[in-house]
């Protein structure tokens, strides 16, 4: 058979093939994640703005100054602008020169825009190069290396000063791993290998290793990096590479074998490699029950076994924190093993954030420990044992510690702005900084309750205060409650119970408790979302009808009835989008036009 | 409530319709790059998020069809993107098949073959056969998603095609 048959035939074999799994498919399976994902946005004006300021409810103390910017920048890479643009990175096209001669890929001159973060545990550093931007990143020593890792990797470092330095392009192709250590990188691609000196800003060529190289570490002396293992049964290969010769020698085999990189670490404890994960098939057969565990220590050439953790077989990563190994998995569960003891330890066995459906990533140093998955994040603080539990406007990614005792990160907004966020080593977890992340976060979830208004809001708060029986200011207690299981429709409902400050129309006195539902779709996981963490203390504004099947008589207003908010910070969660809706600055601007 | 603006806004009869059209011949092109059914279908989930929220920009478009074939393209070659949706496909099927996943027979064995040695193919050139033999797209179109001429595609399919004769003529 001519090749050219194969094509075509291969092609429609593969047409019908996703004609079918199609089937099962549907656009509302869409709407309803965008839904879900959604975080509060004006999302018909196109405008993405969010500020929260400092201000206050009426009559509650004035807290300290923490502010949110939300600026949308320019479209995300998977969002290409039409017509669409030649961006692939194709094979042919690298164009890296590993050379000081060579140009940039990326443009510090892009950077101008101001920082579009500033989050109040992080500060946002100068927005990074667009080439670079959201890519992997890496330490080296006190700075950030960034690169993009697909086609030809641009590069950035980032400090010291606080500011993006662009560097030629090491010649290799679709990166794979990059490991940061001591004053210089080692990044390995596709195609080729690269050693970094960023005091020359200049890239060597180094030769592959004999296999894809799934994670790494430097060790003081070798860049020891940990290879793909051929099938489940098969050990990896462990390969270390002297920056001083720019030769790969073979090490001992791994004692089992790794395969993803995102489910694979590797660390340095000052005297063994450690290296966690397991095989994973295409499927996601794990090889074990839980996320391995072993050490290499380089005197003997040799590794040992140490106790499997408890975390998941299918996505655990992990950081060296002081004289511990700090792990978590995409259940969050959090877990620490103590190199000394040679036992694991579950001082917290959850993050406090819900599990999620994103690999985890981890950074800690001797003081913290930042998680990242997706657009939740959660920081411990090592000294108290608490959690504080973060919540963004986008995706956060790719945590990294640095020498010097700060944590940085990603911030992806779902319009593809990127800001580097940076975490002082003395940042104080903040009461204040946890409740506004807190509210936020309430806020994002009440907006999501799955189930849209089936006619449309009023046009203004004033209308809707007309349509309701009851308009009251208050402060929410903490309590929650699933109420009175599915509704009318399949819908079920939340009651959040709140004291009462200001009552605007309907039967309720200041310091009244009232307990006012709100009606969600009835995913079970929706309502454990929903009923977590409320955050007593917090601001409401609620517009509700009196009805006799929620608890305590009152529903929220269909879908525009239960916004909070940060103190003085925009409305969030269940706002109307009418004409008279936008730009309401914070809940007494709600509460005056509803008046 | 912001969803409701979206409903009414995005026109999510049209949305459905664009969707029932070009759903499939978008999942054809990342089944070809990646292989599994359930992370593409993922990917290709995320492409017609992305188009759903920006449906007023995305709707007025010429070829909005193209434009979210070049947005799936762009995430399942996107490494951080593909990770995100294997893993949350991993996650939620807690590590059952494809076919089991799905319930469609898996492809033929000449067919597994055939994709895996084109997913072996350089960038440029996988991606071109995916567009032009997997969803079937003229060359014009391949060439409007990939932004290069269209000689320029032609050439790749031509050398896609003698790449990918050389592979298996290795493997025999």
């Amino acid at each position: 058979m001519e090749p050219r048959d194969d094509f075509d035939r291969a092609g429609e074999s593969l047409r019908e093939r996703a004609t079918r799994l199609t089937r099962g498919h549907d656009a509302d399976e869409v709407v309803r994640l965008a839904r879900r994902r959604r975080v509060w946005q004006g999302a018909t004006a196109g405008v993405a703005t969010i500020a929260v300021v400092v201000g206050i409810l009426n009559g509650l103390p004035e807290p300290s100054v923490d502010r949110i910017t939300v600026e949308p920048l320019a479209p995300s890479e998977a969002a290409p602008s039409e017509p669409p643009q030649p961006s692939t990175g194709s094979d042919d096209e690298s164009t890296g020169d590993g050379d000081l001669s060579g140009s940039p890929a990326c443009d510090v001159a892009e950077t101008a825009a101001p920082p579009p973060i500033t989050a109040s545990l992080g500060t946002a550093a100068a927005a990074p190069p667009a080439a670079v931007a959201g890519g992997s990143l890496v330490a080296v020593d006190d700075q950030v290396l960034a690169l993009a890792v697909e086609g030809s990797p641009a590069a950035a470092l980032f400090g010291p000063g606080d500011g993006w330095r662009c560097l030629p392009t090491p010649e290799l192709t679709d990166l794979r791993l990059a490991i940061g250590g001591g004053d210089r990188a080692l990044v390995v691609g596709d195609d080729g290998a690269a050693l970094l000196d960023p005091t020359t800003a200049r890239w060597t060529a180094l030769p592959l290793p004999d296999a894809r190289p799934v994670g790494g570490v430097w060790t003081g002396h070798d860049f020891v990096v940990v290879l793909e293992a051929p099938a489940a049964d098969a050990p990896s290969g462990v390969a270390a590479m002297d920056p001083d010769t720019g030769e790969w020698r073979d090490l001992a085999a791994a004692p089992f074998g790794v395969n993803r990189d995102y489910h694979t670490t590797v660390l340095w404890d000052g005297e063994q490699v450690l290296l966690l994960g397991n095989w994973l098939s295409t499927t996601n057969r794990a090889s074990s029950l839980t996320a391995r565990l072993a050490a290499y220590t380089p005197e003997s050439d040799a590794w040992e076994y140490l106790p499997d953790s408890p975390l998941s077989p299918q996505a655990a990563r992990a950081a060296m924190a002081g004289d511990r190994l700090v792990a978590v998995d995409y259940g969050q569960v959090f877990a620490e093993f103590d190199l000394d003891e040679r036992v694991w330890e579950l001082p917290v066995s959850k993050t406090g954030l819900a599990g999620s459906e994103c690999p985890p990533d981890i950074a800690a140093t001797d003081t913290q420990v930042v998680i990242t998955s997706c657009w939740a994040g959660a920081v411990l603080d090592r000294v108290s044992g608490e959690w504080t539990d973060l919540r963004f406007d986008g995706d956060v990614r790719e945590p990294v510690a640095l020498d010097d005792g700060r944590i940085v990160h990603w911030h992806v907004a779902d319009d593809g702005a990127t800001a580097l966020l940076v975490y002082e080593p003395d940042s104080a977890m903040t009461a204040a900084a946890d409740v506004c992340a807190d509210v936020r976060g309430f806020g994002t979830r009440l907006a999501d309750t799955g189930i849209a208004p089936d006619e449309a809001a009023p046009a203004t708060p004033a209308d809707l205060a007309d349509d309701v029986d009851l308009v009251v200011a208050g402060v929410l207690t903490g309590a929650a409650a699933a109420a009175n299981g599915p509704g009318p429709a399949g819908e079920s409902y939340l009651a959040f119970e709140f004291e009462v400050t200001e009552t605007i129309k309907g039967d309720a006195g200041a310091g009244d408790t009232v307990r006012v539902s709100i009606a969600f779709d009835g995913d079970p996981a929706r309502s454990a979302a929903l009923t977590r963490d409320v955050p007593a203390g917090a601001s409401v504004l609620v517009f509700a009808y009196e009805v006799t099947d929620a608890p305590g008589g009152w529903v929220a207003a269909d879908g525009n009835g239960f916004a909070v908010a940060c103190p003085g910070g925009p409305p969030l969660g269940q706002v109307g989008d009418g004409p008279g809706w936008p730009g309401m600055a914070d809940l007494d601007a709600l509460l005056d036009a509803a008046r | 409530m912001v969803g409701h603006a979206i409903a009414e806004t995005v026109g999510t009869a049209d949305f459905a319709t664009f969707y029932a059209r070009h759903h499939a011949s978008t999942l054809a092109v990342v089944l070809a790059l990646r292989g599994s059914d359930v992370p593409a279908e993922e990917i290709v989930q995320e492409a017609f998020l992305v188009a759903y929220r920006r449906w007023d920009d995305v709707a007025g478009m010429d070829r909005p069809d193209l434009w979210v074939h070049r947005v799936a393209l762009n995430a399942a070659t996107s490494r951080l993107r593909r990770l995100a949706a294997e893993t949350r496909a991993l996650t939620r099927l807690a590590g059952r098949r494809d076919a089991e996943a799905t319930g469609v027979p898996p492809l033929a064995d000449d067919d597994v073959r055939f994709w895996a040695t084109v997913r072996r193919l350089p960038r440029a050139q996988r991606e071109a056969v995916a567009l032009h033999y997997a969803a079937d797209l003229p060359v014009a179109d391949v060439a409007t998603v990939l932004g290069c001429p269209e000689g320029t595609v032609k050439s790749r399919l031509h050398a896609a095609r003698e790449r990918y004769a050389a592979l298996i003529a290795e493997e025999r």
